[in-house]
């Protein structure tokens, strides 16, 4: 067995109010893929940081190639051949390709750049990982999954020792998938050490050779990945055993409440049709990018439309506002809870009354703090979000509780059809029982749920139909979802299919 | 097969073509700028080649101050103390050289570089390490300045005048060689350095980097808080400098005497299609944009039969339509993108 | 627990005012005494230049600015800013000069004024209109451009109107009625209290009311922490953010009613010039960040009356050059917005510090 080239020991980290990590410990060996998997909040994207000298460490110390190294900044950790492919694809969006790939470490001639060299080494860089787009295209313009690519050309051009990949895959298809495997495997065999960090099980399972985890800020383990199963790794994240997973329930699908027909808007999605009744989940999938977000955007009146017709429970509607749409009983959980869903600062019981705050007054005028509480303790007790009382400033929750607000904001307003977009993105597991469950119950009582989702399990598990988007077009319906295989979902939701 | 070769060779075509639209947004500008200055040349008969040199002239100053203004805004800050920093340098050189302690038009430089660069640290420094907002500090900045000309160690109730400066320092500015003013070689080599500077230099890729994405610059190893106040401190320094041209050009300076000045070349840098977002901007549509704000100072009087009251206010209304034309311009160009998306 | 934090920090800030206010009065006090401890040394009678009743008869000049003080702290607590304000009211203020004098001809004097000041604050909701309207239209240009911009047309409109004439309406009986009107004081309890001063407190009490007890603040604050969110929960962030503007246009106008009523009854075209930074400065100092999401009406008041006192203090009392005063008011704008961040870092850094022995201990 190879010494490792990389050991960090106890590793503490401390944010203002929380612990981000306690005492971890990792190490890394020459030629491996390592995977490091957690819940969200576990603590990995800490752990990347101080390892690629963002954070600096409270505790604990870096070993590389048997040397302690003080990670003062993020350019030592360059200096030292550590890269890496951040989750948010960290690039500039104003900049060209060639650009966003060499900065920092660009080609000069005395002090000046060249970037005639720069263009000639990116273009055999994209060559080499089989990106088809120029290297003077500018970033902001290209879609999620080649920005992605743009990162792993930045992080080869670097001719790193050790590479980070945080969630790599999140935006790529599965043919982009593979071929980043691929890359992934021969750079391994160059004997680059990779640190993968993903939620995908895919991912894992067929790429890491051994897989450590975090929970809560702590280190629980680490395993060589033949040791290990799913279900097993899935114990060690959450701690506890988790039954039914998904709650059991049989669809009463009532009245067509939702119907959307042929719905474009130019440049992000085109002759758009599907419909919703009453007391059905019905899932909208596809990967990131494809239009979904974009198209309820639309008829929920955040952006507006080009052409198309929205009918709800009978009658054309024309949302120019997200108020109009709740006003016609239309709830939307946004994607981003952070920046979209919640005014973090501000207490629960705000954030939960602020769409009916028409109704908490006395007068009509003057806000009451009476009604508020009653209302926001009711949508507390009922959804069990956890937090000493409703005063609790929403940005100090946990992701899932957070989430929880989001959906009681809706449930506030009374809303008969909700639309939820990414409802367990970045939640913990235990949440994400509690919101399946949430979501069965309205359901039961005659609410339409539409669910965007782009984890397949939830999708197949939790909708009585499915509809899948590529490239701004609903390319399938799928009705029959009980005998519905995960590939079928995945091969409507390629981009390639549509063109072949 | 070949249909999917053929779609990726379109692909690939369509791609270029774009990224040349959008690498080189300041084409369309030189259009305008040529509209605009055909247009008043129509209406007002020979006042093109009677004006050319004055254009330039006129544009200089505000050329100098949107170059600095160009760095505060690619890091997606803003900086109106501009005016009143141009005026407390030249004020500060003015009172120097009237007291007999510089005489050199070097030092006369040096002092008015060195006034503005210290004030662009001081604005820089309280933004980036007191985190409060550009506007807020650059606003106080302004009064600031405006509140030290009239000190007793500095202007007092005074003013600097002709017979302050020496004879030297009046005649240099303006003197021509090869027909062209020195003003305009000086705020033509600002103009060239900067963009060298932006695009050749790793610190300027930095100050790109950091408007377009601050978090990944920092994860990226850009000291992001020193590059803010650098930028701040160019464009200090260039206020400065533009301030000491003022005073060559004019011959005197007093307080407010370069009021409003800051709306000019905040223009002068929207026109030229710099993002007030930070992370993208070109010294080439900052000089266009220069030259079309000159182009219109020029024109009015000639427009409005010379009633300087009508001049302020028409300046106001063209400059204030220009901006927003040019945000229309920008959003047709976008939905002519998204339409070529292919979706 | 952090919702009670966030309150008692806001509590902290209005205490923090109250103290600067005593000790800004303290020092002017003590200064004042020892004048006139030299005065009386020098055989002369003593003459007190500071104290409560001059301060209360004095407050006037310094109360013009805090009209627009309170429609800015709408605009900030949205996270806008309006930078126009000084020019709207001097646009007001022309248009109100303007027009009087036609009217004059043509009615009786009294309604030709109320007609003039009806067309004044007309002139401010139109500008704040078009400033509003601008602003949510062209988001890709921040209301800071925008109103640098629309700030540089209401004044070129202000030449237009007047050219370089200053409009005089010394000896006219109506408007000697209106600067009684606005400039005059009232005898509460034995004292003497500028009537303006009445009229800021009862305009201050509307927008306390308006911003902390009804939805309107709520919705206003809401904007001001996101944007986003507010929209997304159902405010019409676009309509609501014009009123706004509108708001402030009003309030700029309602200034230069003051302005022109109390102070000179004349009118000029450069009227006015600078008195935006003064409205943000008492406001910022007030407890209204820029960054939107707070502030306080309370703190806002306090602060306009240590403008009051330091501006008196440092003219009168230090008998420092009016540039000066003009410094210090730069320095606490600038002051009062790098204090609060500091003092965060300050309680987060002692707070990291706490985990750290804390985790030394386990």
């Amino acid at each position: 067995m190879a010494a490792p080239i990389l050991e960090m020991k106890h590793i503490t980290k401390i944010f203002p109010g929380v612990k981000a990590l306690d005492g971890v410990s990792f190490d890394l060996r020459a030629g491996e893929i390592h995977a490091i998997v957690g819940e969200n909040g576990a603590g990995k994207s800490t752990f990347i940081k101080v390892l690629t000298g963002v954070h600096q460490p409270d505790g604990g110390e870096i070993i590389l190639d048997g040397k302690p190294l003080v990670m003062a900044n993020p350019n030592i950790a360059i200096q030292h051949g550590i890269a890496a492919i951040y989750q948010h694809a960290a690039s500039y969006p104003d900049m060209s390709v060639a650009e966003n790939i060499f900065i920092g470490h660009e080609f000069r001639t005395g002090p000046f750049i060249s970037w005639v060299k720069a263009r000639k080494e990116a273009q055999k860089l994209l060559d080499s990982i089989g990106a088809n787009f120029s290297p003077n295209a500018s970033v902001g313009a290209l879609s999620v999954a080649q920005q992605q690519m743009v990162e792993i050309a930045k992080a080869l051009s670097q001719n790193a020792r050790i590479l980070i990949m945080d969630e790599p895959t999140a935006a790529l298809s599965k043919k982009e998938s593979e071929e980043l495997y691929s890359i992934a495997r021969s750079l391994r065999d160059k004997g680059v050490a990779i640190i993968l960090i993903s939620h995908r099980f895919e991912d894992i399972f067929g790429l890491a050779d051994r897989c450590t985890v975090f929970r809560d800020a702590h280190y629980i383990g680490t395993w060589d990945i033949d040791e290990v199963d799913e279900s097993l790794l899935v114990h060690h994240m959450v701690g506890h055993v988790i039954e039914h997973y998904y709650p059991e329930r049989t669809p009463h699908p009532g009245d067509e409440v939702l119907r959307v027909e042929k719905l474009s808007r130019t440049g992000y999605f085109r002759d758009v049709s599907f419909s919703l009744r009453a007391g059905e989940i019905v899932g909208l999938t596809g990967l990131v990018g494809a239009g979904r977000t974009e198209v309820v955007e639309a008829l929920c009146g955040v952006t507006g439309f080009d052409s198309g017709k929205v009918i709800v429970e009978g009658r054309e509607q024309k949302y120019k506002d997200p108020k109009d749409s709740m006003a016609g009983g239309i709830g939307l959980l946004p994607e981003d809870r952070q920046k979209q869903g919640l005014l973090l600062p501000w207490s629960i019981s705000k954030n939960i009354t602020l769409p009916i705050i028409d109704k908490c007054t006395r007068a009509r005028l003057f806000m009451s703090g009476k009604a508020e509480k009653t209302i926001s303790n009711k949508e507390k007790e009922q959804l069990a979000i956890k937090a000493p009382d409703v005063e609790t400033a929403a940005g100090t929750l946990s992701g899932g509780n957070q989430q929880k607000v989001v959906i009681a904001k809706q449930l506030a307003a009374s809303s008969r059809i909700i639309i939820l977009d990414e409802p367990t993105k970045g939640v913990d597991i235990g949440s994400k029982a509690a919101i399946y469950e949430l979501m069965a119950e309205l359901a039961a009582q005659g609410v339409a749920i539409l669910m965007i989702s782009s984890e397949m399990p939830e999708v197949m598990n939790m909708s009585d139909r499915i509809y899948v988007m590529s490239e701004g077009h609903v390319t399938k319906e799928f009705t029959d979802v009980k005998n519905l295989t995960q590939q079928q979902i995945l091969e409507a939701a390629m981009p390639q299919e549509r063109t072949a | 097969m070949k249909r999917d070769i053929s779609e990726k060779t379109r692909q690939k075509d369509s791609f270029s073509l774009l990224s040349y639209v959008i690498e080189h947004r300041e084409i369309p500008l030189l259009g305008v700028l040529a509209v605009l200055l055909a247009g008043v040349s129509i209406a007002v008969p020979g006042y093109f080649t009677g004006n050319y040199m004055n254009i330039l002239k006129n544009c200089s100053m505000n050329l100098v101050l949107a170059s600095g203004m160009l760095c505060v805004l690619l890091i997606g800050s803003i900086d109106i103390s501009v005016a009143a920093v141009l005026e407390l340098a030249a004020a500060i050189a003015g009172v120097l050289m009237r007291d007999g302690k510089i005489h050199t038009m070097i030092g006369m430089f040096a002092v008015g570089i060195g006034v503005g660069a210290l004030i662009g640290f001081i604005n820089g420094s309280i933004m980036s390490f007191g985190r409060v907002l550009p506007i807020i500090v650059t606003l106080g900045m302004t009064y600031l300045a405006r509140a030290l000309i009239p000190m007793d160690f500095i202007l007092g109730m005074n003013k600097i005048a002709r017979i302050d400066l020496t004879e030297y320092f009046k005649e240099f500015i303006l003197h021509e060689y090869l027909g062209i003013p020195v003003i305009v070689y000086i705020a033509g080599a600002v103009a060239i350095l900067m963009g060298l500077f932006l695009r050749y230099t790793r610190v300027g890729r930095s100050i790109y980097a950091t408007g377009s994405n601050e978090e990944a610059a920092r994860m990226r190893g850009v000291k992001v808080k020193w590059i803010k106040v650098l930028a701040h401190v160019i464009c200090g320094a260039l206020a400065g400098m533009a301030g000491i041209m003022r005073l060559g050009y004019y011959n005197a300076i007093e307080k407010g005497a370069a009021n409003g000045q800051e709306m000019y070349v905040i223009a002068a840098c929207v026109l030229g299609g710099v993002s007030v977002m930070g992370g993208y901007g070109k010294i080439t549509g900052v000089v266009i944009g220069a030259l079309m704000i000159a182009t219109i100072d020029s024109a009015i009087p000639q427009l409005f039969m010379n009633a300087t009251m009508m001049k302020e206010f028409f300046k106001g209304i063209l400059i204030l339509a220009a901006i927003l034309l040019n945000v229309l311009m920008q959003r047709a160009a976008n939905k002519r993108n998204l339409k070529g998306r292919d979706i | 627990m952090k919702a009670k934090k966030a309150l008692s920090r806001f509590l902290r800030w209005e205490t923090m005012l109250i103290v600067l206010l005593v000790v800004l009065w303290l020092v002017f006090d003590a200064k004042d005494a020892s004048l006139q401890a030299a005065r009386i040394a020098k055989g002369r009678r003593a003459t007190d230049i500071f104290n409560f009743t001059n301060m209360l008869n004095g407050m006037g000049p310094y109360l013009l600015y805090s009209f627009m003080a309170l429609g800015m702290s709408l605009i900030l607590g949205m996270g806008d800013i309006d930078i126009s304000v000084g020019a709207i009211a001097a646009l007001s203020a022309s248009v109100m000069g303007t027009v009087y004098g036609p009217f004059k001809k043509a009615m009786s004097p009294g309604l030709a004024l109320a007609l003039a000041l009806l067309c004044c604050v007309m002139t401010g909701a139109a500008c704040g209109f078009l400033n509003g309207f601008l602003v949510t239209r062209f988001r890709e240009l921040f209301p800071m451009i925008i109103t640098l911009g629309t700030q540089l047309f209401y004044r070129g409109f202000c030449y237009l109107l007047l050219g370089g004439d200053t409009l005089q309406y010394k000896d006219d009986a109506a408007w000697a009625g209106l600067k009684k009107l606005y400039s005059g004081s009232v005898s509460i309890g034995g004292l003497s209290v500028p009537t303006m001063l009445i009229w800021f407190l009862l305009l201050a009490l509307m927008f306390f009311v308006f911003l902390h007890l009804t939805t309107g603040g709520r919705r206003l604050f809401a904007i001001g922490t996101n944007r986003v969110t507010a929209r997304y929960s159902g405010i019409r962030v676009d309509s609501f953010e014009l009123c706004m503007f509108v708001i402030c246009g009003v309030t700029a106008a309602l200034s230069s009613m003051f302005y022109v009523g109390s102070v000179s009854a004349t009118v000029r075209a450069d009227a006015m010039t600078g008195y935006e930074m003064y409205a943000i400065a008492v406001a910022v100092l007030g407890g209204f960040s820029t960054g939107g999401g707070k502030g306080n009406i309370v703190g806002v008041v306090l602060s306009v009356i240590i403008f009051g006192v330091m501006k008196k203090g440092l003219g009168t009392v230090f008998g420092l050059p009016d540039s000066t005063v003009n410094l210090a008011v730069g320095l606490v704008l600038i002051a009062s917005s790098v204090l609060p961040n500091l003092l965060e870092d300050l309680s987060n850094w002692r707070r990291v510090r706490r985990q750290h022995a804390e985790a030394k201990l386990s």
